[in-house]
């Protein structure tokens, strides 16, 4: 500017000179010369003018250079090619270079290679379009010794325009380094991220767990089903939930096993009813067996016959595969609107199907158990005997049906009470001794079951009082540590079969009387016959005889032959009782030694079944030192069957409970085996002593009056004695003796025969003192 | 009436049968004694008049199967049965089927004899004022089945008028009926044919 000034007041000076030398004074030079001077000052004012305002231009000058080049952005002018023509301070810093080795360096060599054409393809769009536009780069690793950074290259955000005018184009670029933007941008992605996988677990989980509680809600596994599909469909927010069964291309029909819907899904449901499996049903099939993974909108065909028809728009079926059945195929629709399914329904499909097979064991294994205790039920309430559990005091703690209708009570009046309540009394100590050997049974012997085959025949009482016969077996239950639990017992009514042995008995009984009466009665018959034959002869002749005595005159003679008639008939009849005597003596065995006790109770056993028909308590007392007696031992039972059928005769009238016979053995004397039996019946009061062991002598309806005397006559054929006496306290004493047993005289068989004066001797009449007995 | 009573003794006991022929012989009464009852019945006079003494019980044949062929037989004789021990249940069907009399031994001889005398004299009542009895009993038997029922209801003492009720008939018809009752049974009264019917009823 100063030169400028310098020229221009030498050229201004130089000027005015010359005007003075030509004019000198001149008024127009004058006025020239003054125009002249303000002109200079005029300009000299505008160069002031343009000085300052050029001062301020450098100084705005400067601070857009500055500006410029140390902006926080880079910025960076490039040509078409892509070399860099300017670049500013910021920029190259971005670069990391200086900028003078920048200029006409190719921007793309500063890039990773993968973004390179990238940066092609932008420089390409900015020319073409001449439109600003943007792009994302990311710087190539340094090579410097910094390779902290080369971890983690800086992402550049290049916007772009086209400088205006001049050719050869160039691009200006503003560089900003948006490294850390991105990564906060990817670290909030990433939170983002976790959130929702967060929340998707949550889905997850949450999912799972109310696929739990609906499986844990319910008992009934058809309403558990229900709850879970419900679930599964609400978590997987579907239209329709669907659980077939069995998914098995090679099942010929298949069912749903449960089902859930939105309101107004469209289709009908098809549970409960069976499904062919047809081509398309069993491909769907196949497919979901051989995915691992849920399997998305597979064929429509099969799935709509499943959807009642209708073809879902969006669909999902899996395999459920339980451990211990067949795998279910688990169908998800949705009817109205498409869905991608998202990885996170996937898996939660995945885990939801899962958990649904799990839910399929544990349903399966509770089905088994409610069916085992459903069996159980029906076999303890629909059993054909009771059933009963009993605690340790005989309470009973559950009944069946079958136990309240043989006792005739019901099931809260049976809980009430113990079982012992509802037993005879008669029956009580054995039920107490039963049960208490029940109980100890296996604390004896920890290897014997509980026995299960042992029972007991006892009388229970209904409510009505009534006497039931029923067979008891009980069986204790232990807990591992072998401690009672509790009793099972069964309880059988037979009464209907006792009334049978009854009966049978009765039978038995009459057989016996029958045969005693056919075989005694048959002889007596035929005895009374033998000897009235004569008799009635004999009768005859005399009557004639004193007929003719009365109408004289006597015919001698006649009466004489009359006479030889009757003493010929008398020796008849002689003959007669004579072969009867015989006969009964060939009855007589040879003696045996003989254990009286054991031939009482095999007397007692004989007539077991009349002892109870008759309700009678048999008991039989044998003394240790009684010695063998000496009899045959069917004979004596005979004697002994026919006492105690007489002892319980005489006690028809007596009251039940009364009603005892007591067999008591007792040595007698030295050589002598007294065999008594007491009965605690009408006594003897109304019988003839003298002629109770006479034949024919009873006085017993239907009695054959045989009984006494043929068993007289077998005791006296050993040698023994029979005889009766009044019991004190009431009844008959019914008692013999038979000689001890000598083995010396086993053989000897006159010694005990019956000496000819027992006949004669009135054998109701105590014998003699030596056995003992009260008179 | 060309015989006298005769007392028919049959037992298998030749003891007794001989001893009962003694009795009878000892009081005059003609007796003729049979071993059984086949043998009676081959007898000529096996009709009577008369009366039978049987014992109960004989082995080929005992009283009650005797009676059942006297009567197939149509012997309408009185018969006295003797028992022995036991018999009883025997005698009650003795007696049910329409024997006389029914004794038990041992037979007290004058009791057997006085019981003999009864049915003797019931046999000779018989024939004076009904019939031979054989003779009665063929003409019962000619009756028919309307018939008879219609002499049941008379010997019960209905009137014609209550029978024809009972029997569903006509008082006519009960009245022909009674007509040919009377003809049949050779009577001539209602009192006639009640004592022929009585009277046959308490024989074998």
């Amino acid at each position: 500017m100063a030169k400028f000034d310098q020229a221009s007041d030498a050229q201004l000076a130089r000027l005015l000179a010359e005007i003075e030398r030509a004019g000198n004074g001149s008024d127009e030079l004058t006025r020239l010369v003054h125009d002249l001077q303000v002109h200079q000052i005029e300009l000299e004012q505008q160069n002031r003018e343009l000085l300052a305002v050029r001062a301020v231009l450098e100084e705005s000058r400067e601070r857009y250079a500055d500006l410029y080049d140390f902006a926080p952005v880079g910025y960076l002018s490039i040509d078409a090619a892509g070399r860099i023509q300017d670049i500013n301070l910021t920029g190259a810093k971005l670069l990391g270079q200086s900028r003078n080795a920048l200029i006409n360096r190719a921007f793309s060599g500063f890039l990773r290679p993968e973004d390179r054409a990238r940066l092609n393809g932008h420089i390409a769009e900015i020319l073409y379009a001449r439109e600003p536009g943007n792009c994302e780069v990311r710087l190539r690793a340094r090579d410097s010794a910094d390779s902290v950074d080369a971890a983690e290259p800086r992402t550049l955000m290049l916007e772009s325009r086209l400088e205006d005018g001049s050719p050869p184009a160039r691009i200006r670029m503003i560089l900003s380094d948006i490294t850390e933007r991105k990564q906060a941008e990817r670290e909030r992605r990433q939170r983002e991220i976790a959130a929702a996988a967060a929340e998707s677990r949550h889905r997850l989980v949450s999912g799972l767990e109310r696929l739990s509680a609906a499986a844990t809600t319910a008992f009934d596994p058809q309403t558990v089903l229900n709850d879970l599909l419900r679930v599964v469909q609400d978590l997987l927010r579907v239209d329709r939930a669907w659980l077939l069964y069995p998914c098995d291309p090679d099942a010929t029909e298949v069912r749903i096993l449960a089902q859930s819907a939105v309101p107004r899904c469209p289709g009908e449901p098809l549970t409960d009813r069976s499904i062919p499996t047809d081509e398309p049903l069993r491909r769907l099939i196949r497919s979901a067996l051989n995915a691992c993974d849920p399997v998305q909108d597979p064929d429509p065909g099969a799935i709509a016959i499943l959807g009642g028809g209708f073809a879902p728009r969006s669909r999902l079926i899996i395999a459920v595969r339980p451990e211990d059945d067949r795998p279910s195929l688990l169908g998800l629709h949705l009817c109205r609107v498409e869905r991608t399914w998202s990885e996170d329904d996937l898996t939660l499909a995945r885990a939801l199907a899962g958990r649904l097979a799990d839910i399929l064991d544990i349903l399966a294994v509770r089905r088994a158990l409610t069916e085992s205790e459903e069996r159980f039920r029906a076999t303890f309430e629909q059993a054909a005997v009771g059933i009963c559990h009993l605690d340790r005091q005989g309470f009973f703690l559950r009944v069946n049906r079958k136990l309240c209708a043989i006792l005739g009570y019901t099931a809260e009046e049976l809980l009430a009470r113990t079982c012992r309540g509802l037993v005879h009394p008669d029956d009580h100590d054995d039920l107490m001794e039963y049960i208490a050997r029940i109980g100890e049974d296996r604390a004896r012997d920890p290897e014997r079951e509980p026995g299960t085959s042992q029972s007991l025949e006892l009388r229970h009482l209904g409510k009505a009082g009534h006497v039931i016969w029923c067979n008891l077996t009980m069986a204790a239950v232990r807990d591992s540590s072998g401690g009672l639990r509790y009793f099972i017992g069964v309880i059988e009514d037979i009464s209907a079969r006792k009334r049978l042995e009854e009966r049978e008995s009765r039978h038995r009984h009459a057989l016996f009387r029958f045969g005693r009466i056919s075989t005694m009665g048959e002889m007596s018959s035929a005895i009374a016959h033998e000897v009235a034959q004569p008799l009635m002869g004999i009768s005859t002749y005399a009557g004639g005889a004193l007929e003719r005595l009365d109408n004289a005159p006597v015919d001698v003679e006649a009466l004489r032959l009359a006479l030889h008639q009757i003493s010929r008939l008398a020796a008849r009849a002689g003959r007669i009782i004579e072969r009867i005597r015989d006969f009964s003596r060939q009855h007589a065995g040879a003696p045996r030694p003989i254990d009286m006790e054991a031939v009482s109770r095999a007397a007692v056993g004989m007539i077991e079944p009349e002892i109870r028909a008759n309700d009678v308590k048999v008991e039989i007392r044998s003394n240790d030192d009684v010695p063998l007696a000496s009899g045959d031992p069917v004979e004596i039972e005979q004697v002994l069957i026919n006492l105690l059928m007489n002892g319980m005769d005489a006690m028809r009238d007596t009251p039940p409970a009364e009603r005892r016979l007591r067999i008591a053995i007792k040595r007698a004397g030295a050589d002598q085996v007294r065999v008594a039996v007491g009965d605690r019946g009408v006594g003897l009061d109304q019988t003839d002593p003298s002629r109770l062991f006479d034949p024919f002598y009873t006085t017993k309806e239907g009695g054959t009056g045989l009984g006494l005397s043929m068993s007289r006559t077998i005791v006296d054929s050993y040698g023994g004695r029979i005889w009766a006496e009044p019991r004190p306290g009431g009844g008959a004493v019914f008692a013999f003796t038979l000689p001890r047993h000598l083995p010396a005289e086993a053989s000897d068989r006159s010694s005990a025969k019956t000496p000819a004066s027992s006949t004669d001797r009135r054998l109701a009449d105590p014998p003699d003192a030596a056995t003992g007995d009260p008179t | 009436m060309s015989h006298q009573s005769t007392v028919f003794v049959i037992d298998d006991d030749e003891d007794v049968r001989e001893s009962l022929r003694w009795l009878f012989q000892s009081v005059s009464m003609p007796v003729e004694v049979f071993a059984s009852a086949a043998e009676f019945l081959a007898h000529p006079d096996r009709d009577g008049p008369g009366c039978l003494v049987l014992d109960v019980r004989m082995p080929e044949m005992d009283g009650l199967e005797l009676l059942e062929v006297l009567r197939t037989h149509r012997i309408g004789l009185p018969a006295i049965m003797i028992s022995g021990h036991a018999d009883v249940p025997m005698a009650v069907k003795a007696m049910q089927t329409g024997a006389v009399d029914f004794i038990q031994k041992p037979v007290n001889h004058q009791d057997l004899l006085q019981r003999v005398r009864r049915a003797l004299a019931a046999d000779e009542r018989f024939r004076e004022e009904i019939g031979d009895p054989r003779i009665i009993a063929e003409r019962l038997e000619q009756l028919t089945a309307k018939e008879r029922e219609v002499l049941e209801s008379i010997v019960n003492g209905s009137t014609n008028k209550a029978i024809a009720g009972a029997l569903k008939l006509s008082v006519r018809t009960v009245e022909t009926h009674r007509a040919n009752l009377m003809r049949k049974l050779g009577v001539h009264s209602t009192a006639g044919l009640v004592r022929v019917t009585l009277a046959c009823r308490l024989r074998p």
